[in-house]
């Protein structure tokens, strides 16, 4: 708090300086401007120095991977997270920006990538709420309604029952309820988190209308989408950010997708996992046979042979973690046959068809979810009986537990991945790179086929991934087919075999070996052939 | 038929329906078994006995609303507790006057709701813990204030225990009366939506910028003030003080909300609904006595009708989930 007064203070200061004139200009012209904002959770730095200024009129696209420090900016901004460091200006003047109120009370509109709604109230109610004057007498509620109607039929080109309660609407006309929201409250700057991706093409092309009708009376926009096609037809201002810090900016013409993809991926990348050469392909896993994962999507087939790491990538939300969760048994494709490891005892089996998640198991398939701390494990039981759970029945004669069992097996597993017991007893305190080894250390001893992994490396650190790495690849090597879900571009050029990319619900891409670059996985991400084939 | 359809859809859309049948056919039997029910001579006797179990059911309402797993336990014992000081504080220091009485009273009650609110927005408790703190502490100071029953009500408690018109317009109703206008002031702020919305989704309320803190302050004071009400009411329906009384409403307050068709995750529910449900339990502990069943066996039939209501609110709205989908696809 102190540290931000002080910067305040010198800020309203004036000062002379080369730099701060140059500042001062351009904030003349900014309607919001963000100087040096840093955020940190716990040793995570998601926010480095982040400064963007955005003027009169002016639509900016904030571009980044996931994780990439976009969304704790826009929080930063929108007064739901407060920064430990760095200044937001409006008009000129610094502000602080306590809470969302606050925001909302300098103009700054957001509309999150959640839909963030009421699901028991009406939609009228939705669309006012926490909106200005607290008495609402019949003829301000009658006003309201008609400004909604209004608003709501310019960007949806239709009209709406304005009592239904919000939860019984589709989930499209739900984003139009938080869009409209925000237009009515005539933003000075409206934020655009990822509000596109549940629009249709003809709302979206309303949408951006809408943007670009009030832009000319001066509204700002700041515009975050992962869709390449949508950036460069609103944006006037890029900004590329990579691992919390603004990395580039770049205005309209000066810049095209691909330049702007490289900017976000990062052309050095230094050298994380190693992929060991040629895996040794063994008889088919797993069979996909014309799945379609959502309707209306391209149907697409895939196989996975024992031996080998094949890698499931994509944008947050296109598709593969539905995949892995159908090839787990924990969800249906909405259409098409998922054939995975056939009955155990029999040798070169045929992968069988997936019902349940209990049939998998049975058969030797693994599945570890990404949510550890919810799925995963249970926080406050010892290390041992997490890591025995499912396999407790094996150390039992006659129907009585000995406990040396399950200890000397859990010894030599955790030795196999790389583990060594500590003075911690229970699960919850141990790092989280040292959970996902117990909880694989787990599996092992049920001696699995298939393994599914779900982001298994997120919130670990550097050293502990790498020796994940090592367990992942020595159970390729034992002749189990590995699946893993990833999100981090290092990991999937390094260690996988293949690599099989979604976009929108289908697969969009199937990279193998050395054609897995940074580059080429991220355009296949965005989908950029659609952008160079002119787009939609 | 559009506007018959419509009529039937709003019957079954409305969380009031089980309730209000309930209520119904309860006072069918009810007025069979003892038809003097209603009678002039017996109303007034009739309506004070049930205005308390109605005001701590009302003042339950805003804290369930709130969401976050809303609850207050302690609107029992506060009843109680406003019942103590009136009898065993102010009136022995002559200060017993309805002006001076009636304000510290429901001040009483508004800080007792405020600081639960306080501890429960700001300080992140679970208002389960929060509120059966305040239950066991108003229950202790009730006890302290006043250990055992004893005294008698200033005048104008005693003239709400009378009544209008012949007997047929209780007194007492005052103070559900005042009650409904606060509530109906509320609504007319917008505090009401505002407390929907917040138990509905209090990080959309959040980020709407609705001041969710305050909100939920607002809920446990506004909940405070009524259960204050009800406790007025208690002191005009025993006519003095009594430190035990009070507890044994905070299980029905909780069970008429339930019945009333409110649910207990917040974000939606209404005011009558929970009235009628105090008013339908009253009707039952009625009902057993004019058929001389034991009334030890009166929690055991609570409990069944409870149950049954709120399977009942539960098919009805899952039907109604089920037809909205049906109709979006």
């Amino acid at each position: 708090m102190t540290n931000s007064e002080m910067q305040d203070a010198a800020i309203g200061a004036v000062e002379p300086g080369v730099a701060r004139t140059a500042l001062a200009s351009l904030t003349s012209k900014a309607i919001v401007e963000a100087r040096g904002l840093s955020k940190r959770f716990g040793a995570t730095r998601a926010l480095v120095d982040g400064s963007l200024s955005v003027a009169p009129g002016e639509v900016v696209a904030l571009l980044g991977e996931n994780g990439s420090g976009k969304s704790t900016l826009v929080k930063v901004l929108s007064g739901v997270l407060s920064p430990d460091q760095g200044t937001i200006l409006v008009d000129g003047t610094a502000v602080r920006l306590r809470s969302p109120r606050a925001a909302l009370a300098a103009g700054i509109v957001t509309v999150f990538q959640e839909i963030l709604a009421a699901r028991d109230r009406s939609l009228l109610d939705n669309l006012w709420l926490g909106h200005g004057s607290p008495v609402l007498s019949r003829p301000a509620v009658a006003r309201r309604r008609q400004l909604a109607t209004e608003a709501w039929r310019r960007l949806a080109g239709h009209d709406v029952d304005l009592d239904r309660p919000l939860g019984e609407l589709t989930l499209m006309q739900q984003q139009i309820c938080v869009v409209v929201r925000a237009m009515l409250r005539n933003p000075k700057l409206l934020i655009l988190d990822e509000s596109t991706s549940t629009l249709d093409v003809e709302l979206r092309d309303r949408l951006f209308d809408e943007v670009r009708r009030r832009a000319v009376d001066g509204m700002g926009c700041l515009f975050i989408s992962h869709r390449m096609d949508e950036v460069m037809a609103i944006a006037d201002q890029f900004v590329a950010m990579r691992t919390g810090q603004v990395v580039g900016i770049r205005r309209r013409g000066e810049a095209d997708a691909r330049d702007l993809i490289r900017l976000i991926s990062g052309r050095d990348v230094e050298a994380g996992a190693r992929r060991t050469g040629t895996a040794t392909r063994g008889p088919a896993a797993i069979r996909l046979d014309a799945v379609t994962l959502r309707p209306s999507t391209r149907p697409f087939a895939a196989t996975v042979c024992r031996g080998e790491i094949v890698g499931l990538a994509g944008l947050e939300g296109h598709g593969q973690d539905e995949l892995i969760r159908c090839l787990a048994g924990l969800q249906t494709p909405h259409s098409g046959e998922v054939y995975v490891a056939g009955a155990k005892g029999h040798a070169d089996d045929d992968p069988a068809p997936v019902t349940t998640y209990r049939g998998g198991v049975a058969r030797g398939v693994v599945y570890v979810p990404r949510d550890r701390k919810v799925e995963g494990m249970a926080d406050v039981l010892p290390i041992i009986d997490n890591y025995s759970m499912p396999t407790l029945g094996r150390d039992s004669v006659a129907g009585v537990l000995r406990p040396r069992r399950t200890k000397s097996r859990f010894q030599r597993d955790a030795r196999t991945v790389n583990f060594t017991p500590g003075r911690q007893d229970s699960i919850g305190r141990l790092s989280g790179g040292n959970q996902q080894k117990v909880i694989i250390a787990r599996w092992l001893a049920a001696e699995p086929r298939v393994i599914l992994l779900n982001d298994p490396t997120r919130g670990v650190d550097l050293k502990t991934k790498h020796e994940l790495y090592e367990v992942f690849r020595g159970l390729a090597d034992a002749g189990a087919a590995v699946v893993m879900l990833s999100s981090e571009v290092d990991e999937l050029v390094h260690l996988m075999d293949r690599v099989l990319v979604f976009h929108d619900g289908s697969l969009s891409a199937e990279l193998a070996g050395d054609d897995v670059t940074p580059e080429s996985l991220v355009s296949a991400y965005f989908g950029t052939p659609a952008i160079a084939a002119g787009g939609n | 038929m559009p506007d018959l359809t419509h009529a039937v859809a709003t019957v079954r859309r409305s969380p009031l329906t089980v309730v209000l049948a309930l209520v119904v056919l309860l006072l069918a039997v009810n007025l069979v078994l003892s038809p003097t029910m209603l009678s002039g001579h017996q109303l007034p006797n009739t309506i004070n006995l049930l205005v308390p179990s109605v005001l701590v059911a009302m003042a339950s309402v805003p804290a369930v609303m709130s969401g976050r797993g809303g609850i207050d336990l302690s609107v029992g014992p506060l009843l109680g507790f406003v019942n103590v000081v009136l009898v065993g504080v102010l009136v022995p220091h002559s200060l017993g006057s309805v002006w001076l009485s009636l304000p510290l009273l429901l001040a009483i009650g508004a800080a007792t709701g405020l600081i639960n609110g306080i501890a429960i927005a700001y300080g992140r408790l679970q208002p389960v813990v929060v509120t059966l703190g305040s239950y066991l502490v108003l229950s202790g100071l009730a006890l302290v204030v006043m250990p055992q029953p004893v005294g008698v009500v200033p005048n104008w408690v005693t003239y709400l225990s009378g009544a209008w018109l012949g007997g047929y317009l209780p007194r007492s109703l005052l103070l559900v009366l005042g009650a409904l206008v606060l509530w109906r002031a509320l609504h007319y702020r917008g505090a009401v939506g505002t407390i929907l919305a917040t138990g509905s989704d209090d990080r959309a309320a959040f980020t709407s910028g609705v001041r969710v803190s305050r909100v939920l302050c607002l809920a446990y004071a506004s909940g405070g003030v009524i259960a204050a009400l009800a406790g007025i009411g208690l002191s005009v329906l025993i006519g003095s003080g009594d430190p035990s009384v009070g507890k044994q409403y905070t299980l029905a307050a909780v069970a008429a909300v339930a019945l009333g068709g409110n649910p207990l995750v917040g974000g939606r529910g209404t005011m009558v609904g929970p009235m009628l449900g105090a008013g339908s339990l009253f009707l039952i502990q009625t009902m057993l006595s004019s058929l001389k069943v034991s009334s030890l066996w009166i929690q055991v039939v609570y409990g069944a009708v409870l149950l049954a209501a709120v399977c009942a609110n539960a098919t009805l709205a899952s039907r109604l989930t089920s037809r909205a989908k049906v109709g979006l696809a």
